[in-house]
């Protein structure tokens, strides 16, 4: 578990749910306010979270959708991001999925006949295949396929870029190397997942893993036809299971998917598979997208980040349009800080408190585009997550941080008249470099000067700040950041950010490097507990020790506010992907 | 002449060759001297030991830096296998290396953003030359007069405008103001010739403003430079009619420097109008190898950058045969 | 082939050399009497005077107006859309070119030390690219034979490269820190470098036209007959000579390097934050910020235009001040 991935989003678990959006609803948004302007007050608009939108059963039409970029990959085993892994669930079915609710992050079964739970308490996993089921040339999907899915994560060498839980659960001693290299007759060789029949697959954990089932409902759990295995071409046309197969792909331009005839309605209770055609645009600036879905030339920003600051203004002011086809939610996503408790002088707790307290959240806000990006921040769980509990343990004014505690703080770690450090950052991010230099300032006015290091996004976290060795080596005091969990659970989001047993040398994810104690202990109670008020009780211990370290310093829960054409249907808000849920969109209302 | 032309072009090849070798030390030894892994650029988000292992062998980063240069020039000419044990990847010449980003040979990447550049040269090539080499003849013609003056005034003005700048004034004005270019993106000319026109007239204009300016500019002062020379003189002395002697005789002499520039910036325009295409969202081979350098995806660089250093190469090439056809006393050279 | 490659954004004046060397003090004296007749050029040689002032004198006069370049003041922006409030991008008395929008610093401010980058980087890379130049096209014009031959085929090389898509790909692969520097210093020194280093060729091909034809000269030859050595008529015979053109493509180098370095900045490769530089201005307008805050694009696109024009205006009347057929 080595990811970062601040692709991926989470939200929310339906018991929690009711709650924290009452919360968030009423608290949030009053801090977009208090200028007193006559704008209209981001208040008030449609979110998603709470509703459907546009119900409607009618088939037909092409799904007008854009993007960006590319995907990352097409290839199951090598994506990872949550707009991609949305876009899957047209082509590739998993064992498990989420529920077609809004706001609902329960796993319903997908492949699999029934959510199964384990016996040994996280240790075996037992899936039993629905019949009936077919890939795309019409040869029947079998437990094989989805074990040789899996097993295609073992070969790093060649298999590479997508999350590797599988690994970390499913490694066997001798360590197993992935199909390629398999010297089994049917490269079937993995022992840790058994097929005793075609419609079985058994899991045997290397441990207990009570959040298990999430996982089956990633790309990862979806069958691959070892015939039509192409190595790392396999995104150019991976094999259908789903209700759509690739027709065209022009990568970084263009992909048509048209429907799968062997798909077959009757064994899938969550795909509707409305629209007949879907074709998806890739490399487009924010303003031609922005553009595109105001003119009606296109349904969907599939990226599902909002619209740009140009198109925001506009939506802001036409309440019409903005009501009628704009959504505004919260992403599931934590904007931080990372300060690294490895490079002094943040190796002293103070000094991580100092800027805590001197960064200007509001400001950091108001770097990302008001409030329709973000509201402040002052715990680590989202309100969206599971067992997320409001609290604010190192309060400053208006959140607009307080420069007479931070020179306290500088005092007490004996920096009275501050120092010198660094801010990285990604360069590609004009947002993030934003709020880097609101920060810089901020800094600045206690005497830290710090200078700001913009790196590429490709390097950024597994070249950059990534590597331990590195971030002390080069003096990254400060790091840019932000995290969605893989799955929608709190041990989700925390478990590689702030687990100081999970700090590596390579690909590492706890950015500062923070091992502390309360944490470690709190992340294992909170996976252990049985009850609800127990989990509640460890999580949020495990909230506050992170924030009272000021190893990590929450700055803004992001919020995106999406644009779509006049004829989407069925838009609503999951919590799998922290965004609409692509499969049941349509385009006939 | 046959031999001035094959020295042109053994030169040409040689300069080619030494751009190839530069850009291959820096984007393969440069990094590696500085101490990152070009390997971690090419294995995802936060790649594992093994993948970055694989990824070496596959790009053959272990070897030393003369042989992966050698099978990258090879690679130009008979293909290339990118083979990391039993996973194989065929990159079929022309193999300006392989983009594991976007799994795909970089020469597919180039042959996608190529009709692009070229739309955008081409058109704005039209332009300029019209407008430009018109103005300027007919401003070394009325020299001093109104008409000359204005030219010129506009003219430095153009050419001291930041193309990005004209750019997002005029997509401002034009399609945001007042819509009347609404939704600008590149649609290929075979799709639809008149949306292809359409939406990239406004870069067109932005272009062709620029370069105007330099080509009337510069065809004011080679006409004004042939006008004052004697055999000009003489021929207007001996009565022949204005039309003859600037048609005849002056133009000639006097374009043959604006044919020479026009050579070279057009070679240039087509290895990729940078600024142009990042500020209109044109994918052509500027946009394209500046998203490489934005994601490190080393291969497209290298091989755009030589691609398009071809095209300059290429133009110098044609300019100097056409000088050399048009006036023998360059050949020596 | 004595012309240089056009590079997109920049627009070195193309034309053969139009001054032609005249020995002796006369030249200097009529370009002098023809200059201070030619009000276009006093104005601009005020113009670039002025932005030469501001650059250096930023931190006096914005602390005159109040403003500093790198300090948020978030309470001037509308807390709903984090642009500026108030119309043109938030003018006022205060602020009179407006404050930007995300963090409502000063664009006063940002614009008067943009001035201080643009021509810092601009000038150092000018000068190294004269010098450079200068040496190269004496030692290739007046030397000759292979090393000559080398020095005019690098030239070729060199303007033969995809220069800014070369120049950004170089800022890529060098890291934070690297020859003893880093931060800002580091990345000033690399565009001065670039910038500096793929300019010269220009400036060399005039200098080593120039030389070919003075060399034939008499002076040159009755320098030869008295013995004097190769060096010494470089320096001593040739220079003093080349002085007059190499002093009109130094004036048009500056405008050019001034959009390189813009170029480049808009590209993403330029200073480092918080340090505002004109390209980097514009290339945050760039980013859709342009369509709802026309101001912010403006202001810096202005600057860029009027300073560029001034340096082209100066440099042309110089060129037509050192022209010896003289007239217009």
């Amino acid at each position: 578990m080595r990811k970062h991935s601040v692709w991926i989003r989470t939200g929310v678990l339906v018991a929690a749910a009711g709650l924290v959006l009452a919360a968030c609803g009423s608290g949030g948004d009053d801090n977009g306010t208090t200028g007193g302007s006559s704008a209209p007050a981001a208040a008030g608009l449609p979110t998603t979270t709470d509703q459907l939108f546009y119900a409607s059963d009618k088939k037909g039409g092409t799904l007008n959708a854009l993007s960006a970029g590319d995907c990352d990959s097409w290839d199951p085993a090598r994506t990872y991001y949550a707009s991609c892994w949305d876009q899957q669930r047209w082509i590739a079915r998993t064992l498990l999925t989420y529920e077609t609710k809004p706001n609902s992050a329960k796993l319903v079964p997908d492949l699999a006949t029934e959510v199964p739970t384990s016996p040994d308490g996280g240790k075996t996993w037992t899936y039993k295949l629905k019949s009936g089921i077919k890939f795309e040339d019409g040869t029947p999907i079998t437990s094989k396929d989805i074990k040789y899915g899996i097993e295609r994560f073992f070969a790093q060498d060649i298999i590479n870029g997508g999350p590797t839980f599988l690994i970390d659960y499913l490694q066997t001693d001798p360590a197993y190397e992935g199909p390629y290299k398999d010297t089994t007759p049917d490269k079937l060789g993995l022992t840790s997942v058994e097929t005793p029949d075609d419609s079985t697959l058994v899991f045997h954990l290397t441990k207990a893993f009570t959040d298990w089932n999430y996982i089956m409902a990633q790309p990862g759990a979806s069958p691959v036809p070892q015939a039509k295995d192409t190595g790392d071409k396999y995104t150019s046309h991976p094999v259908a299971s789903g209700p759509y197969k690739f027709d065209k792909y022009v990568p970084n331009q263009s992909l048509t998917l048209v429907r799968n005839d062997q798909w077959d309605q009757s064994t899938d209770d969550i795909n509707k598979a409305l629209p007949d055609k879907i074709v998806i645009t890739m490399g487009l600036e924010s303003a031609e997208i922005d553009n595109r879905l105001m003119s009606g030339d296109a349904d969907i920003f599939l990226d599902q980040t909002g619209v740009d600051t140009a198109a925001r203004t506009q939506l802001l002011a036409d309440p019409t349009l903005r009501k009628a086809r704009t959504t505004v939610d919260l992403t599931g996503f934590l904007r931080y800080l990372s300060v690294a408790t490895t490079v002094k002088p943040f190796d002293n707790v103070h000094c991580r408190l100092a800027v805590a307290y001197a960064v200007n959240k509001q400001g950091q806000v108001a770097a990302r585009g008001g409030p329709t990006a973000g509201q402040p921040a002052t715990t680590m769980l989202p309100p969206t997550v599971a067992y997320y509990a409001p609290f604010d343990i190192l309060p400053t004014p208006n959140n607009a941080g307080d420069l007479t505690k931070a020179k306290d703080e500088l005092k007490a770690c004996g920096q009275p008249n501050g120092f010198s450090t660094k801010i990285t950052v990604r360069s590609n991010r004009p947002l993030e470099v934003n709020q880097a230099t609101a920060l810089q300032a901020d800094l600045k006015k206690i005497g830290i000067n710090a200078s700001v290091e913009k790196f590429d996004s490709s390097q950024y976290f597994s070249a950059v700040i990534g590597i331990p060795k590195n971030v002390q080596e080069k003096g990254y005091g400060l790091h840019i950041t932000g995290w969605g969990p893989d799955w929608p659970s709190a041990y989700g989001f925390f478990s590689s950010i702030v687990d100081g047993r999970k700090i590596l040398p390579q690909g590492n994810s706890n950015y500062a490097e923070l091992n502390d104690p309360t944490v470690n202990k709190g992340i294992d109670d909170g996976l252990a507990a049985t009850d609800d008020g127990a989990a509640q009780a460890a999580w949020t211990s495990v909230d506050k020790a992170v924030v009272q370290s000021g190893a990590y310093v929450p700055l803004i829960y992001d919020k995106a506010m999406n644009l779509y054409s006049d004829r989407i249907t069925n838009i609503q808000f999951s919590p799998g992907y922290n965004m609409a849920n692509f499969a049941a969109l349509g385009v006939v209302r | 002449m046959a031999g001035f032309v094959i020295r042109r072009v053994l030169g040409g090849i040689v300069i080619l060759w030494l751009i190839s070798v530069i850009t291959f030390l820096l984007f393969f030894l440069v990094p590696k001297v500085l101490g990152s892994n070009p390997a971690i650029l090419f294995a995802g988000r936060s790649p594992s030991e093994a993948a970055v292992a694989g990824v070496t062998k596959k790009l053959g980063l272990d070897q030393p830096i003369v042989v992966q240069y050698w099978h990258f020039l090879a690679g130009i000419f008979t293909g290339r296998h990118f083979d990391a044990g039993p996973d194989k990847t065929w990159c079929p010449p022309p193999c300006f290396g392989y983009s594991f980003k976007n799994s795909e040979p970089v020469w597919q990447e180039i042959t996608r953003a190529l009709p692009v550049t070229i739309s955008l040269a081409l058109g704005a090539a039209v332009l300029f030359l019209l407008i430009g080499v018109g103005i300027g003849i007919l401003s070394a013609l009325r020299r001093g007069s109104v008409v000359d003056r204005a030219a010129m005034t506009v003219a430095l003005g153009a050419v001291s405008l930041p193309v990005y700048f004209t750019g997002l004034v005029l997509l401002l004005l034009v399609s945001y103001q007042w819509r009347i270019f609404p939704n600008i993106h590149y649609v290929a000319f075979l799709d639809n010739p008149l949306l292809w026109a359409r939406n990239l007239l406004p870069a067109w204009i932005v272009l062709a403003f620029l370069y105007s300016a330099m080509y009337a500019r510069l065809t004011r002062a080679s006409m004004l430079d042939v006008l004052g020379e004697d055999y000009i003189r003489t021929a207007r002395a001996k009565g022949l009619p204005e039309r003859t002697v600037v048609g005849k005789h002056a133009l000639r002499s006097a374009l043959t420097p604006v044919v020479t520039i026009f050579g070279l910036d057009l070679g240039s325009l087509l290895g990729g109008a940078v600024l142009t295409e990042t500020t209109f969202g044109f994918r052509g081979l500027g946009k394209t190898s500046i998203e490489a350098i934005s994601t490190g995806d080393l291969p497209t660089i290298l091989g755009v950058t030589i691609f398009a250093a071809g095209f300059v190469v290429l133009a110098n090439i044609l300019v100097d045969v056409f000088y050399a056809v048009v006036d023998p006393r360059v050949r020596p050279t | 082939m004595a012309v240089p490659v056009q590079l997109e954004p920049t627009n070195l004046t193309p034309g053969p050399p139009a001054v032609k060397p005249v020995a002796g003090r006369s030249l200097w004296r009529i370009a002098w009497s023809r200059l201070r007749k030619d009000k276009v050029a006093l104005a601009s040689a005020a113009f670039v005077i002025l932005v030469v002032l501001v650059a250096i004198f930023a931190p006096v006069l914005t602390s005159i107006v109040g403003v500093n370049p790198d300090e948020p003041n978030y309470g001037l922006l509308d807390p709903n859309t984090a642009l500026p409030a108030g119309s043109f991008g938030g003018m006022s008395s205060h602020h009179p070119f407006g404050v930007e929008p995300l963090s409502g610093r000063d664009v006063f401010a940002r614009v008067v030390y943009g001035a201080r980058i643009s021509l810092l980087v601009a000038s150092l890379a000018t000068l190294l690219s004269v010098v450079l130049g200068t040496v190269m096209g004496l030692i290739s014009g007046y030397v000759g034979g292979w090393i000559g031959g080398l020095i005019a085929r690098l030239m070729d090389l060199l303007l033969a490269f995809p220069l800014l898509l070369f120049a950004i790909a170089i800022v890529a692969v060098i890291p934070d820190s690297a020859f003893g520097l880093n931060g800002n210093t580091l990345r000033l020194f690399i565009l001065v470098f670039i910038i500096g280093f793929f300019s010269w060729p220009y400036i060399g091909r005039i200098v080593r036209g120039q030389v070919l034809s003075l060399k034939e000269k008499d002076f040159v030859a009755a320098a030869r007959g008295t013995g004097a050595g190769s060096i010494r008529i470089m320096m001593q015979e040739l220079l003093p000579n080349l002085v007059a053109p190499i002093l009109v493509y130094t004036t048009l180098l500056i405008p050019t390097n001034i959009l390189f370095e813009a170029a480049l900045s808009y590209l993403g490769v330029g200073v480092k934050p918080p340090t505002s530089s004109w390209g980097d201005m514009l290339s945050t307008a760039a980013g859709g910020l342009f369509r709802v805050d026309p101001t912010f694009m403006v202001v810096p696109g202005v600057a860029i235009f009027l300073t560029v024009l001034a340096f082209n205006l100066l440099g042309d009347a110089l060129r037509d001040a050192f022209d010896p057929r003289g007239g217009g």
